[in-house]
């Protein structure tokens, strides 16, 4: 069972390499400090210390007004103006991994954090941004219980997340 | 009909009237039609007016309860319930997809063993 653990100084990112080269930048360079300032919080899969995989979650308020497809009803129906939510920010896997589903995987376990804080705080599910727009948006695309909103905003209600925690 | 013909004003204003006809939502927004419409058109706007608030994202900081329509001297008031909003929003709320649930989660079964 693999289990993704919070970063630490001592885990080697120097070799991890994905194919979108602001993903590798950010777990070289930005991730940990981010964490220790509780800007973010990044997990990490180890094989023995190296990094190979890691996803980065941030609560955030997506404005309703920078929407510009049709807001989903539920977001609408909230009465606010900001929505507050779980942000998978970052979500990448070594090149070597891929093929294996790793990017289910770390997606599944976002959800299952992002459930955790919704019993905490109110939130009204998993907004997903994909760095880049071909790989991530291929990636997404797939997932067919993902809502897109636009090519850049991707969501997960806490509704389908409670159903994916229970199935 | 009466959705082609009118114009959304942003929430706040209580009751404006127009020369033949106008829509007021009670606090939150406000329909003006500006061609003349029948009574008939008058009292079966509701259904259209709450398609409206969906299709155009009208942020609502309440739920209207009521919408008054002036038609010339006479005025309809047509209350609005719960049940009219939930209908409204339910009808493009996605069920949730189960199939593709259990596909992806039959997907990460290895990572759980």
């Amino acid at each position: 069972m693999i289990n993704p653990v919070y970063i630490e100084k001592r885990h080697n990112r120097d070799n991890f390499c994905c194919e979108e080269p602001v993903l590798n930048e950010f777990i070289k360079l930005y991730a940990r400090q981010n964490h220790s300032n509780n800007i973010s919080k990044t997990y990490v899969v180890l094989n023995d210390n190296d990094v190979i995989a890691y996803y980065t979650l941030v609560y955030e308020n997506i404005e309703l007004k920078n929407i510009r497809n049709e807001i989903p009803s539920d977001l609408r129906q909230s009465r606010k103006d900001k929505i507050p939510c779980v942000l998978l920010g970052m979500i990448a896997r070594d090149k070597s991994l891929k093929g294996q589903d790793y990017g289910n995987f770390l997606l599944n376990e976002a959800i299952k954090k992002t459930y955790k804080a919704s019993l905490i705080a109110g939130i009204k599910g998993l907004f997903l941004t994909p760095i880049n727009s071909t790989v991530a948006t291929k990636f997404y695309d797939k997932i067919e219980f993902l809502q897109k909103i636009d090519e850049k905003l991707y969501y997960i209600p806490i509704a389908t997340i409670e159903a994916l925690i229970k199935e | 009909m009466l959705s082609a013909k009118h114009k959304i004003f942003q929430p706040s204003i209580n009751k404006i009237t127009e020369e033949d006809l106008s829509i007021s939502v009670n606090n939150t927004g406000f329909y003006s039609y500006l061609d003349t419409v029948t009574e008939e058109e008058a009292k079966t706007a509701k259904n259209d007016i709450l398609s409206d608030f969906k299709t155009k994202n009208l942020y609502l900081l309440e739920e209207p309860s009521n919408i008054e329509i002036n038609h010339k001297n006479t005025s309809y008031k047509i209350e609005l319930n719960k049940a009219d909003w939930d209908k409204v929003f339910e009808a493009d709320n996605k069920p949730i997809n189960y199939e593709s649930i259990r596909k992806f989660k039959n997907s990460i079964k290895h990572f759980y063993d």
